[in-house]
């Protein structure tokens, strides 16, 4: 079947849209961020932003021939900006290639930054279109540069690094909230929750000596910052963060430590399995909320000799004794919210969820009664499993 | 001898025209402030539409071999008769239009963001002028192509952001009792006008009597889809960032991160929806021109698809300074009483007409 001559020239100026990236923006001229850092410095009032790009001409390490120039898998970079989006574009000023951001896994916020306000940098995350608000979000206790210039023994990059962490942490304690920006962004529009975001801390400096076997952990992450609208009002330690993984629910594995009965030595108890329901009573201003904790674990060790799980009354009062760890936990995370007067457990929401018609008599005074609230906290543990033996070795 | 489309490719073009309203910009959430209970006006809204689907269909059913250019002259003389036509040609060019623009903003914030507006939206018409030029029945084995592909995206996409859904986003359910979710309705049942392509297709159908039950399977079909994905985007996202979003639908899509290895999966959905646009388009140009080259009794309808097709792009590019007016015209108040009035000056008068000629026949 002969082509109609107009169908010819059409089809032939298609050809025209077949050139490739509008712009000359081939991926070979763009640079990759990987990971963004922000502050604020109070004194100037300039927002930095610093920023990890991936070196294509450092990772290449095994090259052949030629004289290999020794060049780092990455480059920090950084710049200043009367807004975020301002110093991200300075950025420009300081760079041969023009970036690329949809690779950006990591939003590192100084702790300046934090305790200003972080709704700009939301902002600009949930605008634009290249960033990404699956962005995993953490303060950083310490300097930002020094955070993302830290060598991960494991890993190329700090970017991946930190990514990776978090990741892991998710899975194997409880001791490091890992979430996305998209969690920090909703709950910061729900009613009766504030905002957590986990804390980077005990940063390394750079050792010269990368051949070295014993290079200092780069970073730790444990902790959290915690938020007042968006602003950072404080710290909270571990425990705390472990009661807020049991409130909600997000325990995917957690070892608490537990005193043994038989003789008060400690041993270990692995949970693996949890799940929380949460009932809010209101009568006027009187809240009560209890707090059913309901874990399955494994007892992993045990570092004195002798039978404790097929005893009933022993395996009992070891299934109580780990669930006052839990309830403990959660007891703390309560403390320190009131403390701080932020209420990142969500209890606030509790309300609103489940009784609306009175979160709205009790939402212009809850700063007054959050303080105040008691939890009735029931934790409650199976042990069932105790590993490939039932109990340590004998000594005879 | 006209062109004939089977019922079943009718209810993909209907689907398919339907749902790529829901992937753009989810009017449920964004058109009002109903927030977490966008499901819950999308239940109404289904039938609402199918309410329109009825009232659309029902009357085209009694006139099977004609469309409403034909039998609008018959029921209210040949003058007067026009009008209802008029206005369901004029509705027809705005929706398309405004689909496009839709479709083509889509791409210019997030894909294209330098390209001109005026390019995308041109050679999208283009496109579908072309599409319309082959006649219905190609457009209905396109339709057949196209639409396994389109539900495969569409039901991955609503598939992979499960693991981030939280039913505590949704709470507290129907807690700002009705004045909200029934604002929300409004829109998307506005949007219902959609089905007035049928009073110009139905006579084109292999089963034109079955036109109804077709209309309606369309109806409940792509008003469940958009049930679920009004869950599913406000369990993702949340009521406040679902509803802040241009582009709801595309932003949850956006938050798909399923390990280290599923990340960024948006785009084959926005292949989808303009593979959706472009049959919804190229029927609506073909209806068009078809229905204008009745309305001046010309025998071809081809030589009006080109400039139809200027006009469409025309319009859509002219009509809408900016993407807020776009968003504007989608709040309850413009789009209700301006859909309302396609309704009221095509659809009563006929079967006003219709009413008259049952209860007085003409005599012979």
């Amino acid at each position: 079947m002969p082509i109609p001559r107009r169908m010819f020239i059409i089809f032939f100026l298609i050809v025209f849209l077949l050139t490739g990236c509008w712009n000359r923006r081939d991926p070979e001229l763009l640079g990759f961020v990987i990971a963004t850092g922000f502050d604020y410095d109070p004194k100037t009032g300039l927002y930095q932003i610093v920023i990890q790009v991936a070196n294509p001409l450092g990772s290449t390490s095994q090259e052949q021939g030629g004289g290999s120039v020794d060049k780092k898998p990455f480059w920090i970079v950084e710049a200043l900006g009367h807004t975020p989006y301002e110093a991200r574009e300075n950025l420009a000023l300081k760079s041969s290639v023009e970036f690329f951001w949809a690779h950006n896994s990591i939003l590192a916020i100084g702790e300046n930054l934090a305790r200003r306000g972080i709704l700009p940098i939301l902002d600009l995350f949930e605008r634009e279109r290249q960033l990404r608000i699956i962005t995993r979000p953490m303060v950083v206790e310490g300097d930002l540069r020094t955070l993302l210039e830290a060598e991960f023994p494991l890993e190329e990059s700090s970017s991946r690094g930190l990514w990776r962490q978090a990741t892991t942490m998710m899975f194997e304690r409880t001791r490091y909230p890992s979430t996305v920006l998209r969690e920090t962004i909703i709950n910061l529009a729900r009613p009766g929750v504030d905002i957590m975001i986990g804390r980077v801390g005990n940063i390394a400096p750079k050792t010269d000596d990368s051949t070295s076997t014993g290079t200092t952990p780069p970073a730790e992450l444990a902790g959290a910052a915690v938020f007042r609208k968006d602003h950072m009002i404080g710290w909270i330690g571990e425990r705390e963060v472990a009661g807020w993984h049991w409130v909600q629910g997000r325990a995917h594995r957690a070892t608490l430590i537990v005193m043994s009965p038989l003789d008060r030595s400690p041993l270990s108890v692995e949970v693996h399995r949890s799940h929380a329901k949460i009932v809010p009573r209101v009568q006027g201003d009187e809240v009560t909320i209890t707090v059913k904790i309901h874990a399955r674990g494994r007892m992993q060790e045990q570092i004195t000799p002798g039978d404790l799980v097929d005893i009933k009354e022993r395996h009992a009062s070891l299934e109580r004794r780990t669930a006052a760890v839990i309830e403990n936990d959660v007891e703390m995370a309560l403390k320190r919210a009131q403390e701080l007067n932020s209420d990142y457990l969500g209890l606030g929401n509790l309300i609103y969820r489940k009784l609306p018609r009175e979160w709205e008599l009790l939402e212009p005074k809850w700063e007054e009664v959050f303080p105040t609230l008691a939890l009735d906290i029931q934790a409650q543990v199976d042990i069932v499993r105790a590993g490939l033996v039932t109990s340590a070795p004998t000594i005879k | 001898m006209r062109e004939k489309i089977a019922n079943r490719q009718l209810f993909y073009i209907l689907f398919m025209m339907r749902t790529t309203v829901i992937i753009a910009f989810l009017p449920v959430l964004t058109t009002a402030d109903v927030g977490q209970d966008a499901w819950l006006t999308s239940i109404i809204t289904l039938f609402t539409t199918a309410a329109i689907a009825i009232l659309v269909a029902a009357l085209g059913t009694r006139f099977p071999e004609q469309t409403v250019i034909e039998y609008g002259e018959g029921l209210l003389g040949p003058w007067l008769g026009k009008i209802p036509s008029l206005v369901i040609l004029l509705a027809l060019l705005i929706i398309a239009a405004s689909d496009v623009r839709i479709y083509c903003e889509m791409l210019v914030t997030s894909f294209l963001t330098e390209t001109p507006l005026s390019f995308l939206i041109g050679t999208m018409i283009l496109i579908s002028a072309l599409g319309a030029q082959q006649g219905i029945e190609v457009l209905a084995r396109i339709a057949d192509v196209i639409f396994p592909l389109f539900l495969i995206m569409l039901v991955s996409s609503l598939l992979l952001p499960l693991p981030e859904f939280r039913a505590a986003y949704l709470e507290p359910v129907f807690a700002q009792g009705l004045g909200p979710i029934s604002r929300a309705s409004v829109a998307p049942t506005a949007i219902g006008a959609q089905l007035l392509i049928l009073t110009i297709l139905i006579p084109n159908l292999t089963a034109p009597r079955l036109a109804t039950r077709t209309a309606l399977w369309a109806t409940v079909a792509s008003g469940l889809v958009l049930i679920i994905a009004a869950f599913i985007v406000v369990g993702v996202l949340g009521p406040d960032l679902g509803s802040r979003s241009v582009f709801p639908f595309y932003t949850m899509l956006r938050s798909i991160e399923i390990s280290e290895f599923l990340q960024r999966v948006e785009a084959p959905i926005i292949f989808a929806w303009g593979l959706g646009v472009f049959v919804s388009v190229s029927v609506i140009i073909y209806a068009g021109a078809r229905g204008f080259s009745q309305l001046l009794h010309l025998k071809d309808y081809r030589p009006l698809i080109m400039p139809m097709a200027v006009i469409q792009g025309a319009y859509s590019f002219q009509a809408y300074d900016d993407v807020f007016q776009l968003l504007a015209l989608f709040r309850p108040l413009p789009v209700g009483p301006f859909t309302f009035s396609w309704f009221l000056l095509s659809l009563v008068p006929l079967y006003l007409g219709y009413l008259y000629r049952r209860l007085w026949p003409k005599k012979k």
